[in-house]
């Protein structure tokens, strides 16, 4: 355990060191066109910040559902040998509850990314 | 049995490939022909019956779900690709050394240009200005008038090489041989002055590369 | 007495950390070359003999290299995120066995701090993204954010599969109950996928989407420079290796040699090769396969990988419960 916390103590040290080694050997001469952001062949017109695709949301919320789904599962997984017959059925039946889920999101095209009908 | 029998009537079994599902079709395709040349894999064909797609899915439908399943499960087209991958891997590099080591240059390379003399020593260059005409870069400009003993010759023969496109009309228009493109290729110059050629230059590089030159048109002066 | 173990806890953390960059150095070089091999090249061959030292120069000359900070980002964030991946790219290979007991943190919960520590790596990428300020930047965190989390599920789900066999979340139980046989063996397809998960989750070729150099320059490391831009490349190389070792760790049996009772040097020694062929693996693949559109790659994981995952864990907890394993 000891030398699990030196190991965490000493990863960010060594990192922030060869930081420091690099801006100790480094030449620093910043101008005005080297600290624009980059743009390929022009100078930055719009911000960056900008809206994006609605997808990117709909696969944050996917993951969460997924995630907690085997989130609670592990749990599950490790305790096989020790659970009875009913705590295997309701495994079952969590799963199978999630498979319906999942047949639902597939059918109502929240999986479909070159659809364009669908998108609004 | 039944396959030879099917074989030997070549006609309706190139119908029937025609009407071949897309599926089996592109399973055929990229069974043998990606891996091997078509000579190959008709050899192998007529060598190994039972290996020939193309004939096992002509008489059922295609291939069977197990099959398509167990191949997009499996990976096998990924595997195949993986593996002409790793056929180069134990293959020799073709690189060149570049510095160290040069390609083959053709007869006909059309490199740093020169201007070439007889070998008596008189310089081959009569001014008719055929080049500096046919020239689609304007890269040449040529000055000319009688020498004293009443030969016409250029006063000035320029090139500006950073204009020139290599195109190798001079060479092709010069009724004397006189100014021909090279086998040189680095002349790379830290300047643009550098590479705006007169007449010296080009008869200095016509001195030092005349034994490749004459060798070149040597070879090549059957086709011109 | 304190002083003896305090130097040697750090020499152990040292032991892990050294050889560590050491080995992401040479895989980098090891890609160059087996890149070039396969496509008819020599690669890197001047630094060193036979090109060896290559990484080493390459990582010299970043080190003179300016750090340039664009004036319209967020400064601490910007130098931030790069740090964030990195350390959380070396965290996770303390927990790891070498051989019977050579590990420097037996957690039980191994394999789950395993995955909470490299889901905060995903921070490094969002933030990175997010304070650069530029649109390249910004759309390549988001396509490598969602790549990651979409990829995420399955790679979880996975370890799951093998957990049900072992019932343990210590990564040395995992590969003690590998004696009999390795697990790639009743798991072959899932091995497969694993393989696809852990390519997506490095973001490496053909999934390498977020930093598709023709699209988005080079994704959410457009705007880094010098060692920032190391730690970058560092973690992603990082996580290449260690997803290689983890991956020999619930598949290949770990640092077990078939067939003999070994430890020491032998453990090692296996455990190296098996993840060295891994990592072959991934740079063959590399050389192999041109890069997914970016519908391919969410629909690959979605409707067909995660489908075919959730069937398996089904069947597997069914299996296991059948059979009485235990």
């Amino acid at each position: 355990m000891n030398s699990f916390l030196f190991y965490f103590i000493l990863v960010p040290v060594i990192v922030i060191a060869l930081l420091g080694l690099n801006l100790f050997f480094a030449q620093s001469k910043p101008n005005e066109e080297k600290l624009t952001t980059f743009e390929c062949g022009f100078s930055p017109v719009e911000q960056a910040r900008q809206k994006f695709s609605i997808h990117f949301y709909l696969v944050g919320i996917l993951f969460l559902v997924f995630d907690l789904e085997v989130l609670l599962l592990f749990p599950a997984a490790v305790s096989m040998n020790s659970i009875s017959q009913s705590g295997f059925w309701i495994l079952l039946f969590f799963l199978i509850v999630l498979t319906v889920g999942f047949i639902y999101e597939y059918s109502s095209g929240a999986l479909n990314y070159t659809n364009k009908d669908k998108e609004s | 049995m039944l396959r030879s029998v099917l074989r030997a009537s070549a006609i309706p079994r190139v119908q029937s490939r025609v009407a071949l599902p897309a599926i089996a079709r592109s399973i055929h395709i990229s069974a043998r022909v990606q891996a091997q040349n078509v000579n190959d894999y008709r050899a192998n064909r007529e060598k190994f019956p039972e290996d020939d797609i193309s004939t096992r899915y002509t008489e059922g439908q295609g291939p069977s779900a197990l099959d398509k399943a167990s191949q997009s499960l499996l990976l096998t087209e990924l595997v195949r690709g993986m593996w002409v991958v790793l056929e180069s891997f134990f293959r020799p590099p073709y690189t060149l050394m570049y510095p160290f080591e040069k390609g083959a240059l053709s007869p006909r390379f059309r490199g740093e240009h020169a201007l070439r003399r007889y070998p008596s020593g008189e310089e081959r260059c009569i001014a008719c200005k055929l080049c500096e005409a046919i020239c689609p870069a304007q890269a040449i400009t040529i000055e000319a008038e009688p020498r004293e003993d009443g030969s016409r010759r250029t006063t000035r023969y320029d090139i500006d090489m950073t204009k020139c496109i290599y195109c190798g009309f001079c060479q092709e228009a010069c009724p004397v041989d006189a100014i021909v493109e090279g086998p040189n290729y680095e002349y790379a110059t830290e300047t643009h002055e550098e590479l705006l050629y007169n007449k010296e230059k080009l008869l200095a590089n016509g001195d030092k590369w005349e034994v490749e030159l004459a060798r070149n048109l040597e070879a090549d002066h059957l086709y011109r | 007495m304190t002083i003896n173990s305090t130097i040697n806890s750090l020499l152990e953390a040292l032991i892990v950390i050294g050889p560590l960059l050491g080995s992401i150095a040479y895989v980098t070089i090891a890609e160059r070359k087996i890149m070039g091999s396969m496509q008819r090249r020599i690669g890197p061959n001047k630094v060193g003999y036979y090109g060896l030292l290559q990484a080493f120069a390459d990582a010299l000359k970043l080190l003179v290299k300016e750090l340039v900070l664009p004036s319209n980002t967020d400064k601490i964030l910007f130098v931030l995120a790069p740090m964030i991946s990195l350390v959380c790219g070396l965290l996770v290979w303390t927990l790891i066995p070498y051989g019977k007991g050579l590990v420097i943190a037996d957690f039980s919960l191994g394999i789950v701090t395993i995955l909470a520590i490299s889901s905060v790596a995903a921070y490094g990428i969002i933030l990175a993204g997010w304070a650069s300020n530029n649109k390249y930047s910004f759309i390549g965190s988001l396509r490598a954010t969602a790549q990651l989390i979409s990829y995420e599920v399955v790679f979880g789900l996975i370890i799951l599969l093998v957990i049900f066999f072992v019932g343990s979340f210590n990564l040395t139980t995992i590969i003690e109950s590998q004696k009999a046989i390795w697990y790639i063996v009743p798991l072959f397809p899932i091995a497969l996928m694993f393989l696809i998960a852990i390519l997506a989750e490095s973001n490496r070729a053909p999934f390498d989407l977020p930093e598709s150099e023709s699209e988005l320059t080079a994704g959410f490391m457009t705007e880094y420079s010098a060692f920032p831009f190391v730690f970058f490349f560092l973690a992603e190389y990082g996580a290449i290796v260690f997803l290689s070792t983890l991956s020999s760790i619930l598949f290949l049996g770990g640092y077990l040699v078939p067939g003999i009772e070994s430890n020491g040097l032998m453990t090692g020694l296996s455990l190296g090769f098996k993840t060295s062929f891994i990592l072959f693996l991934f740079i063959w693949i590399r050389a192999s396969f041109p890069r997914l559109r970016y519908d391919q790659l969410m629909s690959s994981i979605w409707s067909k990988m995660l489908p075919i995952v959730i069937a398996f864990s089904i069947l597997i907890p069914c299996i296991v419960k059948a059979f009485e394993i235990y």
